[in-house]
């Protein structure tokens, strides 16, 4: 049974952070009640009895899946949900204190994050709610080595990759015989360009990485790794062999560093965000480094400017793409935000990333109106579940 | 900084890429347009393929250039070798080119000190119309013995340019050379040079054409600016630029007394440097013309940089 539009939407996030205060401020005017599951009560009933949230979702209900990220009790519960189908030594929660910055395990929270999604499916499955984001393609975005595969199975334009590889060395050798001297090493569960690096390696040995992870060494030996808001560049061997160790550790995604379009002296990529089919909004994206995310001193560009310098066709076969990605790759997914870029030369596109929740752009006006993202989401979620009744 | 940008428009025509121009079916202005030939990773056609396409265009005669894009294919530490090659085969399709720019590759394509380039000299041989020549990229690049009768614009980009490559370039028999550029670039990536390397630059016997003298991007621009406010040269240059480079008070003084020799001079570019508010203002005040964009404000010494390095 599709709920009527006077059901309420059920959001599974953080209560109080901008994501959900910005989604329940969208839906007020359109006279929407949104009902908030914490992500912490959700957690503490994994492998037990989900009725103490579960209760509160009216059959039918729409669900929003929001980011379980920037709450450091979400967190710890998530490594540790992931600590129990870590095959190596995972983390020690219990004695986990708060490090601003700190990259801890990605791959042990992404085993969490992939055993509360299904939690919560399997939770809500006799209800027969409609998902927003289907959690299982949620799931398949934040594994960037799948999601790649996804895309590349609906024959989606992605960068060649040297594959997931477990050893600095391997990357090394791999980049060699492959002559893919200048690649990307993502960690295959970040986001928001942690533990990303930009590798380069020429002749004589020569090698160059660039990366805004922070090393900082402790007496014992001992590294730890800290996300910054510093893109920096690393010359000396060592240092980049405990970089791409420690990625390689988390499952590293290799990626062919594919030179992107500048304008006006600045390398660029889009932000599309994909509703209901139709790209609806974009950020441009310009930045000095490698790396385009706005909190590395990215700056955003005029839509109407690039348009002028690349041309109308190449601008449609960015929207294009991304629109072709999530109607092939995600059809049970209402959005995403992709990460497209274009090449220097012939502008081609390619995708990047699809970030489940990459929709958070506040103030951002649509490409028709003055719509931001989250109204534009639920304007077509209404019309979309009307049209089924 | 790096080179950020593609030429948009070189020797007064607009500059277009030539695959994109094909991909996209738009008729092609062989006459009236300047092309960039490069391939892109992952394409289907290469840079031999490109070029040969280019190449074989029965309107290939009135091309007035060329720009060599990135010819790297599938590896960035591919060399230019290949380029040479079919520059050399094909020079007789181009009488009417003036200009080659030779690495039009911008650092998100690779950084200048990543560009492998090689010896070159057969093209310059190739062309003997030539008027303007501008390189990017100084490893591997070989200039063997450049004796040119029409060359009358050099430009060598680097990051890092070292004596051998000077070497060359001084000892050129370019009788026609009107404008000369060399990116000198940081020791960290090869430049060992010193400001007595660069004196024949300043010596009007050797250039006697010489209109514009640039020499930027210099460790050690303050001492190239006393070289040349002292030189011999300095009454016939119109243009003189000692731009990117660490240029301070010291320099731009050296610049200030020698003010009333450079009686032709009509453009002085000194845009990315360290002088005071002070200084900036007494430059515009001698040289209104002057370019002082791109003020580096640092307190440290220590910390000033060149603009192109990597």
């Amino acid at each position: 049974m599709p709920a009527s539009p006077s059901t309420p939407i059920v959001v599974i996030g953080i209560p109080g952070h901008k994501r959900v205060q910005l989604f329940l401020a969208a839906a007020q005017p359109l006279n929407r009640t949104c009902h908030v599951v914490d992500w912490q009560d959700v957690l503490a009933t994994v492998g037990g009895d989900p009725s103490p949230w579960a209760d509160c979702v009216p059959e039918g209900a729409t669900v929003r899946l929001e980011s379980p990220g920037q709450c450091f009790a979400v967190e710890k519960q998530l490594l540790k949900l992931g600590g129990g189908l870590c095959r190596t030594s995972p983390l020690d929660i219990a004695s986990l204190q708060f490090d601003r910055g700190a990259i801890l395990s990605m791959h042990q929270w992404y085993l969490g994050w992939c055993c509360a999604l299904a939690f919560v499916e399997k939770a809500l499955e006799s209800r027969h709610v409609q998902w927003m984001n289907h959690p299982r393609d949620i799931i398949v975005m934040f594994d960037k080595a799948a999601c790649r595969r996804r895309l590349l199975d609906c024959n989606l334009p992605v960068p060649a990759s040297l594959g997931v590889l477990s050893s600095f060395e391997d990357v090394i050798e791999c980049m060699e015989r492959e002559k893919m001297r200048r690649i990307f090493i993502k960690p295959c569960s970040g986001s928001s360009a942690s533990g990303v690096i930009a590798l380069q390696i020429g002749a004589g040995g020569r090698i160059q990485a660039q990366s805004p992870m922070e090393m900082v060494m402790h007496p014992d030996g001992d590294v730890s790794f800290y996300n910054s808001r510093k893109v920096r560049v690393f010359r000396d061997l060592n240092e980049i062999r405990r970089l791409v160790s420690f990625v390689c550790r988390q499952r590293g995604l290799t990626e062919r560093w594919m030179p992107k379009a500048t304008l006006d002296g600045l390398a660029f990529d889009l932000r599309i965000i994909v509703i209901a089919g139709k790209a609806s909004h974009v950020a441009v994206r310009m930045s000095r480094h490698p790396m385009t995310n706005l909190h590395l001193g990215a700056q955003r560009g005029d839509i109407g400017r690039l348009r002028q310098v690349v041309g109308e066709p190449a601008w449609n076969r960015c929207l294009r793409v991304a629109e072709d990605a999530m109607a092939r790759a995600f059809p049970q997914c209402h959005y995403a935000g992709l990460d497209v870029m274009m090449t220097t030369g012939v502008h081609r596109p390619y995708i990047l990333e699809v970030n489940a929740f990459g929709d958070l752009m506040p103030n951002l006006p649509s490409l028709t109106d003055d719509a931001d993202t989250y109204t534009r989401e639920l304007l077509e979620w209404e019309r979309i579940t009307g049209e089924q009744l | 900084m790096t080179v950020n940008e593609h030429a948009e428009n070189w020797m007064g025509y607009p500059v277009k890429n030539y695959l994109e121009c094909l991909e996209a079916r738009e008729a092609l202005d062989y006459e009236g347009t300047v092309y960039r030939i490069a391939s892109e990773y992952d394409s289907e056609l290469v840079f031999a393929d490109i070029f040969r396409q280019f190449a074989d265009h029965p309107d290939s005669v009135l091309a007035p250039g060329i720009i060599i894009g990135s010819w790297m294919d599938d590896d960035s530490q591919n060399s230019s070798a290949g380029v040479v090659q079919l520059l050399v085969e094909f020079a007789a399709r181009f009488p009417r080119v003036r200009g080659i720019f030779f690495g039009d590759i911008i650092c998100e394509e690779n950084e200048v000190s990543w560009i492998q380039n090689d010896d070159i000299s057969p093209v310059i041989n190739a062309f003997p119309q030539l008027e303007t020549l501008r390189i990017r990229g100084t490893n591997g690049l070989v200039l063997g013995r450049l004796n040119h009768k029409n060359l009358k614009a050099l430009a060598i980009e680097s990051g890092g340019l070292g004596l051998e490559t000077v070497k060359e370039v001084v000892n050129s028999r370019l009788p026609q050379l009107e404008d000369l550029e060399l990116w000198l670039g940081s020791e960290n990536y090869g430049a060992d040079t010193s400001v007595k390397d660069l004196a024949p630059f300043m010596d009007p016997a050797r250039f006697p054409k010489l209109r514009r003298l640039a020499l930027c991007n210099s460790e050690y621009q303050d001492e190239i600016a006393a070289a040349v406010a002292s030189s011999a040269i300095l009454p016939q240059l119109e243009e003189l630029s000692l731009s990117d480079g660490v240029l301070s008070d010291t320099g731009a003084h050296a610049l200030l007394h020698a003010a009333s020799r450079m009686t032709n001079l009509k453009g002085l570019d000194l845009h990315h440097h360290y002088m005071s508010k002070g200084m900036m203002e007494l430059i515009l005040r001698a040289f209104p013309f002057a370019q002082i964009h791109d003020h580096e404000e640092d307190s440290d010494p220590d910390d000033r940089y060149i603009s192109l390095s990597e």
